[in-house]
């Protein structure tokens, strides 16, 4: 059984790799915990010792715990902070643009038309009854996120990406899928009744066969908005 | 044993979760008006600066009387202060009757939602040091010092509000 | 000090008697516990078996019963469980008691304080009968769902008599509950202490539950505001959070995390209070390191309302605003490392007695280190965005407030019970009692780690329309998971059991059955209306357990030596 699933975006091993150290601290840390806890419960004696951990003498070993606890927060941080700047920041260039519009319940994916830009009447959409985000690989695409109604959430899960969208605004975020094949995708925000049945599908191609997809939707006939 | 009068802690201690729901009203009126820009927006009524310094005129008069009642002990500043707090609350709610008719309606624009929400919230706080007030006139009990210091808060309260909402 | 015979309703319907309250306050948050585990067993079982009937309730449940009931299940817990039995069922009774005093210092707003809050179960579960169906917008109300995506003109006063509204009015009243006793409770231990009760002998439970207080006060001035806001544009019909109309659902979002994670502190101080007077009775051993404890957890509070936003990570906050989330959250765990570690300090060397209610402290302290080293975790705003919303989560904050509302309370209640009834609750069904609670528990929360990090999201009703989700392991985990619950539940029949079985019984406990230290204890078992006969006199901490060159093993506080 896998721990995490499969990983199809340029940061998705980074994210991981979070994962695992944060675990790796924890692990360590709860094991001692728990080793001092079954030492205290076996040091027990027929006369307790009196000792309150007033001064710093007795005091110490507690401090020497929280120092470490620290020592770990620290390291843990300053590498998922790098992480974070990775993944939060956009990269200087991006080579696509997506645009997600979440409704209940389901989700719309918009691509840019002739116009090169998002949000306008020639966009290419695709809606339901079709659901699936066809993307290129190893291209970083900037995805813009928006809600027509309530408060979404794009999750996918191979890609290590969920971002909310929300009515009103406009979050941009980006990724790059990496690994060509099918994934999940789900609504990870509650969102009303039939949240529960809110999904969508990924579906990552060479950048051929995207360029394909895309002219073969230019050439359907426009759905009036 | 000299220790601090408990209603004078209770009410000290209440005050002070008042001004955390003020803050949280104020900070959530600047986020919405630093996010619309334009404000007040357009086509909206402006509020009533000029009748609204008298009915803030008025109320801190009444905190004046509330510190003549405390130090000479009369139930007739008390009586004067309920007058004025009262007076207040009726100069308040004829201002909204002719915003009301100008146009201001809680429902279309957040400029009025949060009008009528701040100024509403404090109205129910005059209110309720008022009814606190008439009690006190009943029964005058040995310290009016709990009373003074929640009137003290509702009366100084008013001018930080009229401040943000009608001037700035 | 003494008080007249009073009518039976005064006495035990509109009493100002803290102890009468108090049990009040248990009783209501214990039968809410038994209405929030009931909607947890129904969607569990849901989750495990999907599509099938559900047994003790019937049909397999339609999405938007679902979803109500999750958010019931969570709100219940938190606010109608958690907050009455641990802040202020506990806090009512132990606060006067252990700072030697008659009653709170405001009996009559302390009465109406439990007025209020029963009002707020009666509001509570009447919208959860309602034809229209409970409110089904998630425990955090987010708007625009929770205002019906403002889709429907709110018709006032028709729109009162929905869900969302009820929900919206039953929180507000529960939370002027309890500042009301929050106010109380703090007032009196500033204000009515009893002579030779420093502040730095109090037990450290009276300075958590006012710390606890205080957090809570600092904190939940702005949801109510939120409240106030999210009402109005359910009733009257504004847009505070309508996008349409300029208004900002994000704004909720601050206001209600603003007060949200501190709240996690305001349950989790008084169940350490409750922890902090358990171990050391039963290690007959001092509280480690007490005044730096105290220090410990102001640290702590104050961080708590500084880093609401790591609930907002995934909600496109501005990047380097996560990273000060981020530093905030984690470095929460040094201050609360100190706390746990200095617990377990207390029982080093000691003379361990593992009565119930001391395996309850132990096992709260194991399974609440869980919790705690979980939430690095979700503190990093890298791996949240992943995690957010997942199973992942929900394994977390079971591990922190499950131990906090159930087995901490479930300690204090073994602890405390012979003072308050005069009846001393059976060890042995006490031992299987918390070893079924505690393993089951364990059975419940631990797959979800699993679960969530397999990418299973939140409240979904049945995952069959998620492929990869559907399919091994994942429902074999669920269904343990379920198992778990059930299992929970069966071991709280053996507690029921024993409480019958002990109230019934004619045997009486002694005054001070596991001779502690603290003040309650030199009270009548059950106290009177007043409590003391003469006022106690405080003469040293509250720890004085095992002192050298004494014979005995402790010297309460009250004792002259
Ligand atoms: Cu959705
Ligand atoms: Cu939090």
């Amino acid at each position: 059984m896998k721990i995490l699933p499969d990983r199809a975006s340029s940061y998705a091993a980074e994210v991981d790799s979070v994962f695992w150290l944060i675990l790796l601290f924890v692990s360590i840390g709860f094991v001692i915990t728990l080793a001092v806890l079954l030492y205290a419960i076996f040091s027990k004696r027929e006369r307790a010792k009196y000792f309150t951990g007033s001064n710093w003498r007795e005091y110490r070993w507690v401090a020497f715990g929280m120092i470490g606890i620290a020592l770990a927060d620290f390291i843990i941080l300053g590498y998922e902070l790098k992480v974070w700047h990775k993944t939060q920041w956009l990269p200087e260039e991006t080579h696509y643009k997506v645009g997600v519009l979440a409704r209940q319940w389901n989700f719309e994916y918009y691509y840019p038309g002739p116009d090169g830009q998002l949000w306008t009447n020639d966009d290419i959409i695709v809606r339901p009854p079709q659901d699936t985000l066809v993307l290129p690989l190893n291209k970083k695409v900037m995805v813009e996120l928006r809600s027509a109604d309530v408060i979404h959430a794009l999750f996918i899960p191979a890609f290590r990406f969920k971002y909310d969208c929300i009515p009103g605004r406009t979050i941009q975020r980006w990724f790059e899928p990496t690994k060509e094949g099918i994934y999940m995708v789900s609504c990870a925000e509650l969102c009303g009744v039939l949240h529960s049945r809110m999904r969508s599908t990924v579906k990552v191609v060479p950048e051929s066969a995207f360029q394909a997809f895309l002219q073969q939707k230019r050439m359907e006939p426009l759905a009036t908005k | 044993m000299n220790k601090p009068s408990l209603g004078v802690l209770g009410v000290s201690l209440l005050i002070f979760t008042e001004v955390m729901f003020f803050a949280g009203l104020i900070s959530a009126y600047w986020v919405a008006r630093l996010e619309a820009g334009e404000w007040p927006p357009l086509g909206q009524p402006r509020l009533p600066i000029a009748s609204t310094a008298i009915n803030t005129a008025v109320l801190l008069l009444s905190a004046f009387t509330m510190y003549k009642a405390q130090k000479q002990r009369k139930r007739s500043y008390l009586a004067i202060t309920a007058i004025l707090g009262t007076a207040f609350l009726v100069l308040q709610g004829r201002e909204w009757v002719r915003l009301i008719a100008f146009g201001l309606r809680a429902q279309g624009s957040l400029y009025g939602a949060f009008f009528y929400t701040i100024v509403g919230a404090h109205g129910v706080h005059v209110l309720a040091a008022v009814i606190a007030l008439c009690y006190y006139l009943w029964k005058f009990p040995k310290s009016l010092q709990p009373l003074a210091l929640f009137w003290y808060f509702v009366v100084f309260l008013w001018p930080i509000l009229y401040i943000i909402v009608y001037i700035l | 000090m003494h008080k007249e015979q009073q009518s039976f309703i005064r006495k035990y319907i509109f009493s100002t008697d803290h102890k009468v309250i108090g049990f009040q306050y248990t009783i209501v948050g214990l039968f809410m516990a038994l209405v929030g585990g009931y909607l947890a067993y129904v969607f569990r079982y849901n989750l495990a078996f999907p599509g099938e009937s559900i047994p003790f309730f019937g049909d397999a449940l339609d999405p938007k019963t679902y979803n109500g009931f999750v958010t019931y299940h969570g709100a219940i817990m938190f606010f109608w469980v958690a907050m009455p039995i641990l802040l202020a069922g506990f806090g009512n009774l132990l606060i006067p008691l252990m700072v030697g005093t008659d009653d709170m210092a405001f009996p009559t707003v302390n009465m109406l304080s439990f007025w209020i809050f029963f009002l707020s179960t009666v509001v509570l579960l009447i919208s959860l009968f309602l034809p229209s169906g409970p409110f089904d917008g998630g425990w955090t109300i987010y708007p625009p769902l929770s205002a019906d995506g403002y889709h429907v003109k709110p018709s006032f006063p028709a729109s009162i008599a929905t869900g969302g509204t009820l929900f919206l009015l039953a929180l507000a009243l529960e939370f002027t509950s309890m500042i009301m006793g929050g106010i109380n409770f703090i007032v009196t231990t500033i204000a009515k202490r009893t002579q030779g009760m420093t502040l730095f002998r109090l037990p450290i439970f009276v300075w958590f539950q006012n710390i606890a207080a205080l957090i809570f006060m600092v904190s939940v001035g702005p949801v109510v505001a939120g409240a106030v806001m999210l009402l109005l544009d359910r009733t009257v019909g504004t847009g505070f959070f309508d996008p349409a109309r300029g208004g900002d659902p994000i704004l909720w979002q601050h206001l209600f995390w603003f007060f949200g994670h501190p709240e996690v502190y305001v349950i989790l101080l008084p169940a350490l209070g409750i922890i902090g007077e358990i171990i050391p009775t039963f290690s007959r051993k001092p509280l480690f390191g007490y005044r730096m404890m105290i220090y410990l957890v102001l640290v702590a509070a104050f961080l708590s309302v500084i880093v609401w936003a790591h609930h907002q990570f995934v909600a496109g906050i501005d990047p380097r605003m996560g990273t000060f989330f981020s530093v905030g959250t984690i470095l929460i765990s040094v201050p609360f490392a100190g706390v746990i570690l200095s617990l377990i300090a207390t029982m080093f060397q000691g003379k361990i007695r593992f009565t119930t209610a001391m395996c309850f402290a132990t096992g709260m302290v194991a399974a609440f280190l869980v919790g705690g080293l979980t939430g690095i975790f979700l503190g990093s705003d890298v791996f949240d965005i992943y995690a957010h919303d997942t199973y992942f989560v929900v394994a977390h904050f079971h591990y922190t407030v499950f131990p906090i509302a159930i087995l901490a309370s479930l300690a204090g209640i073994y602890y405390w019970f012979p003072k308050f009834t005069g009846k001393q609750l059976n060890e042995t069904l006490g031992k299987i009692h918390f070893w079924l609670t505690f393993i089951f528990f364990n059975l419940f929360a631990f797959p979800l780690f699993f679960l969530g990090l397999a990418g299973q999201h939140r409240r979904i009703a049945n995952y069959e329309v998620f492929d990869y989700l559907a399919q091994e392991p994942f429902t074999t985990l669920r269904v343990i998971a379920t198992i778990g619950v059930i299992g929970i539940w069966i071991a709280q029949f053996v507690f029921l059991w024993n409480l019958i079985k002990t109230l019934r019984s004619k045997e009486v406990a002694e005054r001070n059955p596991w001779n502690a230290t603290t003040l309650e204890w030199a009270a009548d078992s059950p106290p009177p209306h007043g409590n003391w006969q003469t006022p106690p006199v405080v003469y040293r901490w509250a720890y004085e357990y095992s002192p050298e060159n004494q014979t005995k093993d402790f010297i309460p506080q009250y004792v002259q030596e």
